[in-house]
């Protein structure tokens, strides 16, 4: 007769973090490994794809591994983490402009007929390198809250909790950001929904 | 599309509308063509967002993060370092001022007639430019002569 399987639940955020703050180090890891899709969408969200991304990326699991003791939990781990990555993310496009560095500057439509070959498996490389390129157009504080809200999937209320912020001022800025969105993808949105009445 | 229906679209895409709010909007998106298709519109930017984030910093994140964290293992002990020392400093500066109040005191209480009170207080003599090389000088032929049993001794 089989043994019946022992189901190993992955130990929880908090679990995870009373063992970095005994000195269990290798706990850490999987916090990076369980929290690095969410502040990677944020910080390449934020920035793009250039070094000082990942360099925001390291930065932000360093500085909460410094601070893990003052955690004290009231926000879910992913709001908190997402939040230092806007902050950090902020910073550095302040120091990018100070260094008067600019996104590469390719037009929409250039990429769309760039990338427009009609191949499913480049479908959603293009669309997100649209949607990027789209995004580094806005400003700042739009471009935050359209990356969490549209992109990230965070409802408006934890959008607001993350950018410290009412959550008027979000869905106001979403509206804005948005509507320049949808100006700079017109388009795309066409093509796109040809694609889809075709299949 | 006004920012207000523009933001009632966006809540109703997210499904953050009450069913009543729903409802309502729903209503007026039947009566309104213009509105219908400003709402399909933003519904087709909004299937376009939807997925587009970027998921990983690339292969070996995790590492090299590890590896950064255990190289600022040493950086905290130099901090820690820093910080003692800072402690120490606040310790024991006090006590340095105290120190030289009181000496200075005691210089500006014993010091001798005609000197300025700063010099007075630093404690030391003013010396001119030709009388430090006088002196200088003097010292220079003393040791080239030799000591005074020397000079005695020779003559």
């Amino acid at each position: 007769m089989q043994r019946p399987r022992q189901i190993v639940e992955a130990p929880s955020d908090r679990e995870l973090i009373e063992r970095i703050v005994r000195g269990e180090k290798r706990a850490y890891r999987t916090i990076v490994e369980r929290y690095e899709p969410a502040v990677a969408a944020t910080v390449r969200g934020m920035l793009g794809s250039g070094a000082d991304a990942d360099d925001v990326g390291q930065e932000v699991f360093i500085r909460f591994y410094r601070s893990i003791e003052k955690f004290r939990g009231d926000a879910a781990l992913k709001t908190y983490l997402t939040r230092i990555a806007i902050n950090l993310s902020l910073n550095a496009l302040k120091r990018r402009k100070r260094g008067a560095t600019r996104f590469v500057d390719e037009s929409v439509e250039e990429l769309r007929l760039q990338g427009s070959d009609g191949r499913d498996d480049h479908d959603v490389a293009e669309r997100q390198r649209l949607v990027h390129h789209a995004l580094a157009r806005l400003d700042e504080k739009h471009r935050a809250v359209v990356l969490l809200r549209m992109i990230e999937g965070y409802s408006t209320a934890e959008t607001a909790e993350i950018l410290e912020m009412p959550q008027g001022t979000v869905l106001s800025r979403l509206s804005r950001g948005m509507k320049k969105m949808e100006e700079i993808l017109r388009p795309y949105v066409g093509d796109q929904q040809k694609k889809e009445v075709k299949r | 599309m006004n920012e207000r229906d523009h933001i009632l679209a966006l809540r109703s895409i997210a499904g953050e509308l009450s069913a009543e709010e729903s409802a309502e909007f729903s209503r007026r998106r039947e009566k309104d063509p213009a509105l219908d298709r400003a709402c399909r519109e933003l519904e087709g930017t909004t299937r376009l967002l939807a997925g587009t984030g970027h998921e990983s910093f690339g292969v070996s994140f995790a590492d090299r993060l590890m590896e950064r964290l255990d190289d600022r293992g040493s950086v905290a002990a130099d901090g820690d370092f820093a910080a003692m020392m800072t402690r120490l400093f606040a310790r024991l500066a006090p006590i340095g001022v105290a120190a030289a109040v009181i000496l200075g005191g005691y210089n500006l209480v014993t010091a001798e007639e005609g000197l300025t009170p700063l010099e007075a207080t630093i404690g030391l003599e003013p010396v001119d430019i030709a009388e430090s090389y006088s002196m200088m000088l003097d010292e220079v032929t003393y040791e080239s002569l030799g000591t005074t049993d020397q000079l005695v001794e020779t003559e």
